[in-house]
C-alpha cells in the first residue's frame, strides 16, 4: 500500500523531471521538493499563524490558567471565550509529523531511483508507469547518474558538508516558523509556559536528530532536506513580512485613534508581534498605555 | 543569531527538561542510524568456477564448494561480519583468489565506507590466507563487478566509476586507473594487452592493460551492465538500448546491432558462429555472430536478468519470475534449449527467482538463488536436468 500510493508515484514523478531537466537528479530532486512543499504549503502557513497567533494569547491564557488551576472545566471554558484551544499547541509538530510518511517514501523513492544495486535497479523497472515509459524510455536513462559535484548521491556525504548544512537550515527554519521567546518577568528568564518550551526543544532537537541521520543517510537525500529548508526559510521570511505590515497597519489606526482623542477597545489595540524587536515596541506601548491610564485617574 | 552559534553556553541556559529532550533525540538518533552507515547488500549471489569447484560470494561469506566431491572447502573470512558483504563473483586462477567487498561503514563519524580488493590464497586450510589487500583509501564505492585476473595484475571495476589496475605482485599497489562516467558491473575483459571495459555510462572503453590509456571508445544507446564478450574480430556488447552491439575490436566501430523487445542485461553468449541473448521481457534470441541477422526467437514471458550460457550445442537461460507478478510470489526456472533450433529440451522450475549466470562444471550446470535469505547452490545434469545436489553452506550470514 506505501509503494502503491506513496513511493511509486514520487519515482515516477523523480524520472520525468529527471529526464526533463537534462538527466540531473539533483535538479529533480529539487523540483520534486518545490512540489511537495507547495503541496503543504496551506498547512504550514496555518501553523505559522496559529503559532504567532498563540504568542499572542499568552498573558491571557497564563492568567486563565492561574485563576483557574483547580477548575478544568471552568479553565475550558474561559480558553474558549478568548478563542484558544490547546490542541493547538501541537501544531508547532504537526507539518513534520505529516511529513514523515512523504520525507519516508522520498527517501525510499530517491534509493529506488539511484539504482545503486543490481538488485534495487531491478526492481525499480516493476515501479515504472508504462504511460511514463512511453513517454521517456526509461530503459535508456537507468540507471540514473550518480555524481553530483563531490557527492555520490548513492552515499553519505564524505565531507560532512551537508549534515552541517541540514542542521544549520532546519535551525534557521525552525527559529523563523515559530514564535519569538517571550521573556517573562522572572530575572532568569525562564520559560513558564509550556508550548514555549516545547517550540524552543524541537528548535534544537530536530535540526540536531536529522543533523544526525544526514550524517549517515545518502547524500541525494541530504540534498532534499537543505532544498526544503531553504524553501522553508523563504517561505517563514515572507510569513513574517506579511505579518510585519499588518501590525504596522494596525498600529496606524491605533495612532489615529489616539490623535483624534478617542479611547481605542482594548481588543482592537491587541498587536501580533512577529519578531523579538516587535515583542519590544509591543511591550512599550503597553507600559505606556498602563502609565496614561493611571495619570488619568 | 549569533546567540545561536554558541551552542555550549546555548544548551546550558536550557531548562533540564529541554536537555533531556536534546539528549533523547541524539540517542534516538544514533539508534535509528544504527551507529554508523549500514551497507545493505540487497543482492543476488556472485557465482564462478574453477575446476570442480565453485565459488560463491554472497552476505558475509565468500564460499567454495566442490560439487564433484559435494562438499565445502572453505569459507572466508573465518569470523563473518555483517557490516561487511561480497557480491562480486570471486576470480580465481589454481591457488589465486582475489575478491572484492561491498564496503565496510567506518562508524557514524565516518560516513564513508572502506572497500577492499583482497588476494587470498587456497591451502589446505579451511580459511584461505590474505596476501594482500588493497590501500584502504583507494576505492570509494562497493565493488559489484567480479575482478579480473591477468598474471600479476588485477583489474577491479567499482560502483564510484573508475577501473583499476593493481599488481598482485607488490601487495596490490595500484598501478593505474581510468575513470568512466558511470558505476561499473560487469567483468572486464582482456586480449592481447588490451582490456575492455563496460560501463554503466553507456560506454565500452579500450584501455592499453599496462598504461590505462583509452584506445577507443565505443557508445550505445543505453547501460551496459554486463562483460563484453570477445570472438574474432569482434567484440559483442548488450545494452538496456534493447539491441546487441558487434563492434570492432581495433576500433570500436559498430558493424552491426540486433535488436530485442527490451533491455538486454546479461552478456550475449556464442558457440558456433551464432550469437544468443534474451531480454528483460524473457525473449530468447539467437542471431548470426557475422551479421547480426536473426536466426531464431522464443519467447518465455519471464523476466531474463542473468546471462545465457552455452555448452556443447544446448543453450541454459534462466528466469527470475513471470512478468507483472508480485515480487514475494516470483519463482524462477532454469531452461534448456536446442542452441541450433531454439526447442525446448527440459525446464526445472526453483522456488526463488535465478539472477545469477549459471556456470558449468564437468557435466553439470550450477545455479544458485536465495529463499528466505538462505544461499541456495543447485547442480543440475546438463543431459536432462535432474537435480543432482543442493547446497547450503553454513557459515553464510547477511
Amino acid at each position: 500500500m506505501f509503494d502503491t500510493f506513496i513511493i511509486n508515484p514520487m519515482a515516477n514523478a523523480l524520472l520525468l523531471f529527471y529526464d526533463l531537466l537534462f538527466n540531473n537528479f539533483v535538479l529533480a530532486i529539487a523540483v520534486l521538493t518545490i512540489v511537495i512543499r507547495l503541496v503543504t504549503l496551506p498547512l504550514n502557513l496555518r501553523q505559522q499563524k496559529s503559532s504567532l497567533k498563540m504568542q499572542s494569547m499568552q498573558p491571557q491564557i497564563q492568567a486563565i490558567q492561574k485563576k483557574y488551576k483547580d477548575n478544568p472545566s471552568k479553565m475550558q471554558e474561559e480558553f474558549k471565550k478568548i478563542g484558544y484551544n490547546p490542541t493547538e499547541s501541537l501544531t508547532g509538530c504537526l507539518p513534520l509529523l505529516i511529513q514523515f510518511p512523504i520525507l519516508i517514501g522520498l527517501y525510499r523513492s530517491i534509493i529506488v531511483i539511484l539504482g545503486s544495486t543490481p538488485l534495487a535497479l531491478f526492481e525499480l523497472t516493476g515501479r515504472v508507469y508504462d504511460w511514463v515509459d512511453g513517454l521517456i524510455d526509461v530503459a535508456t536513462i537507468l540507471p540514473v547518474a550518480n555524481k553530483f559535484l563531490w557527492l555520490n548521491l548513492g552515499l553519505p556525504d564524505p565531507y560532512y558538508i551537508l549534515p552541517v548544512l541540514v542542521f544549520a537550515t532546519m535551525f534557521i527554519q525552525q527559529r523563523l516558523m515559530s514564535p519569538a521567546k517571550k521573556k517573562t518577568d522572572d530575572k532568569k528568564g525562564k520559560q513558564d509556559s509550556p508550548m514555549a518550551g516545547m517550540t524552543q526543544s524541537m528548535q534544537y532537537t530536530m535540526p540536531l536528530m536529522f543533523g544526525f541521520f544526514s550524517l549517515s543517510f545518502p547524500s541525494g537525500l541530504s540534498i532534499y532536506f537543505i532544498l526544503s529548508n531553504l524553501i522553508g526559510i523563504g517561505q517563514g521570511y515572507i510569513t513574517r513580512a506579511n505579518m510585519a505590515k499588518e501590525e504596522a497597519l494596525a498600529n496606524e489606526k491605533s495612532d489615529i485613534g489616539k490623535t483624534t482623542g478617542i479611547p481605542e477597545p482594548e481588543k482592537a489595540t491587541k498587536q501580533i508581534p512577529s519578531t523579538s524587536s516587535d515583542s519590544e515596541s509591543y511591550r512599550t506601548k503597553r507600559q505606556s498605555k498602563r502609565k496614561r491610564r493611571s495619570a488619568k485617574r | 543569531m549569533t546567540r545561536c552559534l554558541d551552542g555550549g553556553k546555548l544548551f546550558r541556559t536550557l531548562r533540564p527538561v529541554n536537555r533531556s529532550a536534546i539528549f533523547l533525540f541524539i540517542v534516538a538518533s544514533l539508534f535509528i542510524t544504527g551507529c554508523g552507515v549500514s551497507v545493505a547488500n540487497t543482492n543476488w549471489p556472485g557465482l564462478s568456477a574453477s575446476g570442480d569447484v565453485a565459488y560463491v560470494a554472497f552476505g558475509s561469506s565468500v564460499i567454495a564448494v566442490d560439487v564433484v566431491n559435494q562438499e565445502q572447502v572453505w569459507s572466508f573470512p573465518a569470523e563473518p561480519q555483517a557490516n561487511r558483504q561480497f557480491y562480486a563473483a570471486p576470480s580465481v586462477v589454481e591457488r589465486d583468489v582475489v575478491i572484492g567487498d561491498y564496503g565496510q561503514s567506518g562508524g557514524i563519524f565516518s560516513p564513508g565506507i572502506k572497500v577492499s580488493v583482497l588476494g587470498l590464497e587456497q591451502g589446505e586450510s579451511s580459511v584461505p590466507s590474505v596476501v594482500w589487500t588493497s590501500a584502504e583509501s583507494l576505492i570509494k564505492d562497493r565493488i559489484i563487478a567480479p575482478p579480473l585476473q591477468v598474471g600479476s595484475q588485477v583489474f577491479v571495476g567499482t560502483a564510484d566509476n573508475y577501473i583499476y589496475a593493481l599488481d598482485a605482485s607488490n601487495n596490490g599497489a595500484l598501478q593505474w586507473q581510468f575513470e568512466t562516467g558511470h558505476s561499473i558491473w560487469g567483468q572486464p575483459t582482456y586480449e592481447d594487452g588490451i582490456l575492455y571495459v563496460s560501463s554503466l555510462d553507456k560506454s565500452l572503453y579500450a584501455l592499453d592493460a599496462e598504461t590505462g590509456d583509452k584506445l577507443w571508445e565505443s557508445t550505445t544507446g543505453g547501460s551496459i551492465s554486463d562483460r563484453a564478450k570477445l570472438d574474432g574480430d569482434l567484440v559483442y556488447i548488450s545494452s538496456f538500448d534493447r539491441m546487441i552491439h558487434a563492434v570492432e575490436k581495433d576500433s570500436g566501430d559498430v558493424r552491426w546491432t540486433a535488436d530485442s523487445e527490451a533491455a538486454v542485461w546479461g552478456a550475449p553468449a556464442f558457440e558456433d558462429d551464432a550469437v544468443y541473448y534474451g531480454d528483460l521481457n524473457g525473449n530468447v534470441f539467437a542471431v548470426d555472430a557475422e551479421t547480426g541477422s536473426e536466426l531464431w526467437t522464443k519467447r518465455f514471458d519471464s523476466y531474463m536478468v542473468a546471462a545465457p550460457v552455452i555448452k556443447d550445442g544446448v543453450l541454459f537461460a534462466s528466469t527470475a519470475g513471470l512478468l507483472e507478478t508480485e515480487p514475494a510470489l516470483r519463482t524462477g526456472s532454469l531452461i534448456a534449449l536446442d542452441a541450433a533450433t531454439g526447442d525446448e529440451l527440459w525446464r526445472e522450475a526453483t522456488p526463488s527467482p535465478i539472477f545469477t549466470t549459471p556456470i558449468f562444471i564437468q557435466d553439470t550446470v550450477v545455479v544458485t538463488y536465495i529463499v528466505n535469505n538462505i544461499l541456495n547452490l543447485v547442480v543440475f545434469d546438463t543431459a536432462d536436468g535432474s537435480d543432482l545436489w543442493t547446497f547450503q553452506p553454513t557459515t553464510v550470514t547477511e
